[in-house]
C-alpha cells in the first residue's frame, strides 16, 4: 500500500474517511476492515472522500460494492464525496451509485446525514 | 580463498553464487544441490565454466565434473567412466603448477593406477584395486558402492574437500542395476561436507515428480537457472555473431528469440551449425531453412534424438510406436488428452501407454497431467515433433518437410516482424514510445505516469486520458496476473498522433482468454461481492476499440481512444 493512505474522522456522528492515492486491492481491503469495525463499534453513517485518489482500480471498486452490499442489509448510509469526473462515470458504470448518495464535498454530505 | 575471474558471456548472479558455495564448501560447511532448468538454458556452459574458474583459480577445493554422456553397456561400464573422469581430474589438480599446458590429460584407466602411485596417492590406488577386483568378480553393487562414493574417500585422505559437479543427471534414472535404478546407492555418496554433490539436469517437472523425492530424506535444496532475460539473450547473440562470424540478421533473431523461450541452447547450437554452412543468415526463407535442416539432420535434431533414444535402448517397433503417439497430440492442437484417449486410438495396452508417455515426458517433449497428456508449450519442441512425424511416419524427405512445415514458420515470422516495424495503422507521422514493466505490485502506476506525459502529444481531452488511463491498469493487472510470463515483464507501446492513441499491452507468457477469464473470477466470486472480473468489460466500455489476440508466446491487448474533436 505504498501509494494508499486513509484517514478516519468523527464529525458529531458521522465517521469521514478520506482516502489518498491508488485505490487497489490492499486499499480496498484496508477500507473495508475500517467499515467493518465502525459498523460493529455502532457506527451508520459514513462519508468517503475520494478528493484525493489519483486512480481506482476494478479490485479496488470491487470492494466498495462489497461495503455498499453491507449497507443495504443494517440500514446503513454512506456517501461518496469529492469524486473527479472519471470516478463518478465508473461509480456510474458499476452501479455504485444507486445505493450511495454523492456530493461535491463533505459539508454538503455532513448536511444531508444529519437530516436522515 | 582467491578465485581467478575469466570473461563468461552472462550468468554472472549464478556463477557469483556457486563461487560463494565454493567458499563454503572449502570451509567443510558444503552441501548437496539440485540445479534445474529446461533443455537449453545453459546449465552444462555454466557447470564447464565454474569447473574452470574453481579448477585454475584456487586451491581450497577440489572441482570434478562429469556428465551422463552415453548409454552404459553395463553397471560396471558406468563405474569405469565415473572413475577415469574423477581420478583424472583430482591426479590433474594436483599437479596443475607444474603442467606446462591447461589442456585437461586424459588418463586411461590402467595408466591412472601408475600416476598415483607416482604421485603417492594411496586411497586412489585402493580404489582402482577394488573396482578392478568388482570387474573380476562380477560384483556390481561392490563397484558402484566404491566409484560413488571414492569422492568423500579421496577427500576425507587429502583433507581437501571435492565438489562433484554433475550434470545430466535425469540420465541416472536409466542406469540400473537388475531393472532397479541405482539412485539407492548414491545415497550413500551424498550428505557429506567432504564431497558435495551439484547435480544439474532436465526437464524440471520431471525430475521433481521422479527423480529429486528419491533422492530424500532429508530433501535436497533445489536451485532453479532462469533463462536469460530477453535483453541480455540479445546483447549474447551479438557475441556470439562475433566469435562465430555470422552475420545473423538482427530483425529475425529478436523474432526467434519469441520462440526460443530463453533457451540458449538451441540458439547456440543453430548459429554454430550457420558457421558451418552459410555466411549468413540475411531472409526468413534461408533462416528457416537452416533451422529445419537442423531439427531434421543437423545438430539440434542430433539433441533432441540423443535425450529421446540414447539413455533408452528404444527398438524401431517402440520408436514408431512413440512417433504415432506424437502424432496424435499433434493433432490435438496443443489441448492435453486423456490418456485413455491416446489408448484407444492407437490400439494399445494401458501399460504400454504409461511407459510411452513416461519416455516422451522423460525427454521433455509432452506433459502429462492427472492422465491427460499434451506436447510441452515450446515452439521449438513442436517444431521437432512435427519434422519427426513427418520424417518417419509420413515417410516424407527433406525437401517437401522443409517446403511445407517451413512456409508456417516463414509466415509467423514474416507476421512478428511486421508487426514490429509497424505496430499501429495510425499512419507515419504517429510517434512511438514503449515501456517495460516488471510484474510487480502497482508497477502499471509507472505506465500511467509515462502515459501522462505521452498523451501531451495529442489532442484528447482529460477525460478521455483519464478513460485510457484506467483501462491501462486494468490491462495491466490482467497480463500480470493471467499470463505466467516466462520473462516476468509486461511490455507497453503506446502510438500517438494528433486524434489518437493506440496502447498495446503485450505479455510473453502463457497465451490466455481474457473472456474465459473474466467469466471465471466473476463465477468463482462470491455472487453477492464480486471481487474480480471487472477489469475487461471496463475496458471495452472506456475505449473505442479493443482487440485481443493470442500469439504463440502469450497475449497482446489492443485499446485505441480517440479525439473527440475529431469525430
Amino acid at each position: 500500500m505504498r501509494n494508499f493512505k486513509v484517514t478516519q474522522e468523527n464529525r458529531g456522528g458521522v465517521v469521514l474517511f478520506k482516502l489518498q492515492g491508488y485505490l487497489n486491492d490492499l486499499g480496498g481491503e484496508e477500507v473495508e476492515r475500517l467499515f467493518k469495525v465502525s459498523v460493529k463499534e455502532g457506527q451508520r453513517k459514513f462519508i468517503i472522500d475520494f478528493g484525493k485518489i489519483a486512480y481506482i482500480n476494478s479490485i479496488g471498486v470491487s470492494f466498495l460494492v462489497g461495503i455498499m452490499d453491507a449497507t443495504r442489509e443494517k440500514t446503513l448510509k454512506v456517501c461518496f464525496t469529492s469524486l473527479s469526473k472519471i470516478n463518478d462515470e465508473l461509480f456510474d458504470m458499476v452501479g455504485l451509485k444507486k445505493y450511495a448518495a454523492t456530493f461535491p464535498s463533505d459539508t454538503e454530505a455532513l448536511a444531508y446525514l444529519k437530516k436522515v | 580463498m582467491k578465485i581467478e575471474e575469466k570473461p563468461f558471456i552472462n550468468r554472472h548472479f549464478e556463477l557469483a553464487h556457486f563461487k560463494q558455495k565454493a567458499e563454503e564448501i572449502a570451509q567443510g560447511n558444503g552441501e548437496d544441490l539440485f540445479l534445474i532448468s529446461p533443455w537449453g538454458t545453459g546449465k552444462t556452459a555454466l557447470l564447464k565454466e565454474l569447473k574452470e574458474i574453481l579448477f585454475w583459480g584456487q586451491d581450497g577445493l577440489m572441482p570434478v565434473y562429469f556428465s551422463f554422456s552415453r548409454a552404459y553397456a553395463d553397471l560396471l561400464d558406468f563405474c569405469e567412466e565415473y572413475l577415469v573422469s574423477l581420478l583424472s581430474q583430482i591426479l590433474f589438480f594436483d599437479q596443475k603448477g607444474r603442467i606446462a599446458t591447461r589442456r585437461p590429460v586424459s588418463f586411461s584407466f590402467s595408466s591412472l593406477r601408475r600416476e598415483a602411485e607416482r604421485q603417492g596417492k594411496g586411497v586412489i590406488e585402493e580404489v582402482i584395486l577394488i573396482h578392478q577386483r568388482a570387474v573380476k568378480i562380477k560384483e556390481d553393487r561392490k563397484g558402484l558402492l566404491n566409484a560413488l562414493t571414492a569422492p568423500r574417500r579421496i577427500a576425507q585422505a587429502g583433507n581437501k574437500p571435492i565438489w562433484m559437479l554433475i550434470d545430466h543427471v535425469q540420465a541416472v534414472l536409466d542406469v540400473t542395476l537388475t531393472g532397479k535404478g541405482i539412485v539407492g546407492f548414491w545415497r550413500e555418496a551424498i550428505g557429506s561436507s567432504w564431497a558435495p554433490h551439484l547435480f544439474s539436469g532436465e526437464p524440471p517437472g520431471y525430475l521433481l515428480k521422479n527423480l529429486i523425492p528419491s533422492f530424500g530424506p532429508p530433501s535436497i535444496p533445489v536451485m532453479e537457472l532462469k533463462p536469460l532475460p530477453v535483453e541480455e539473450e540479445a546483447e549474447l547473440t551479438i557475441l556470439l555473431e562475433k566469435t562465430f562470424k555470422v552475420n545473423i540478421a538482427r530483425d529475425l533473431s529478436e523474432s526467434w528469440f519469441l520462440y526460443l523461450e530463453g533457451n540458449l541452447g538451441f540458439l547456440t547450437s543453430l548459429i554454430r551449425e550457420a558457421r558451418l554452412e552459410t555466411p549468413g543468415l540475411e531472409s526468413h526463407q534461408r533462416f528457416v531453412e537452416l533451422y529445419l535442416k537442423s531439427l531434421c539432420q543437423g545438430e539440434l535434431g542430433r539433441l533432441f534424438e540423443n535425450r529421446l533414444y540414447d539413455f533408452k535402448k528404444i527398438d524401431p517397433l517402440n520408436g514408431r510406436l512413440l512417433i504415432k503417439i506424437l502424432n496424435q497430440l499433434l493433432k490435438s492442437e496443443g489441448s492435453l488428452v486423456p490418456l485413455t484417449d491416446l489408448q484407444k486410438a492407437i490400439d494399445l495396452t494401458s501399460r504400454t501407454a504409461q511407459s510411452s508417455v513416461r519416455l516422451l515426458e522423460q525427454a521433455g517433449l509432452v506433459r502429462e497431467r492427472f492422465g491427460n497428456v499434451g506436447l510441452e508449450n515450446n515452439r521449438v519442441l513442436r517444431d521437432w515433433v512435427e519434422v519427426l512425424v513427418r520424417k518417419y511416419l509420413y515417410q516424407e524427405d527433406l525437401d517437401r518437410i522443409i517446403k511445407q512445415l517451413g512456409k508456417g514458420i516463414e509466415k509467423s515470422l514474416a507476421k512478428t516482424k511486421e508487426e514490429e516495424e509497424t505496430p499501429s495503422p495510425m499512419g507515419e507521422n504517429a510517434l512511438h514510445f514503449s515501456l517495460v514493466l516488471p510484474i510487480n505490485p502497482e508497477s502499471e502506476l509507472v505506465a500511467v505516469r509515462a502515459l501522462e506525459q505521452i498523451a501531451t502529444y495529442t489532442d484528447l481531452d482529460e477525460a478521455s486520458v483519464d478513460k485510457v488511463k484506467m483501462s491501462l491498469i486494468e490491462a495491466c493487472i490482467n497480463a500480470g496476473e493471467h499470463s505466467r510470463s516466462f520473462e516476468k515483464k509486461i511490455r507497453v507501446y503506446f502510438t500517438v498522433q494528433p486524434g489518437a492513441i493506440e496502447v498495446l499491452v503485450e505479455d510473453r507468457g502463457q497465451a490466455f482468454d481474457p473472456v474465459a477469464v473474466q467469466a471465471r473470477l466473476v463465477r468463482e466470486s462470491d455472487p453477492l461481492s464480486p471481487k474480480r472480473g471487472r477489469g475487461l468489460a471496463l475496458i471495452k466500455e472506456m475505449m473505442d476499440e479493443v482487440r485481443f489476440e493470442k500469439a504463440d508466446i502469450g497475449t497482446r491487448l489492443y485499446m485505441v481512444k480517440k479525439s473527440d474533436k475529431r469525430e
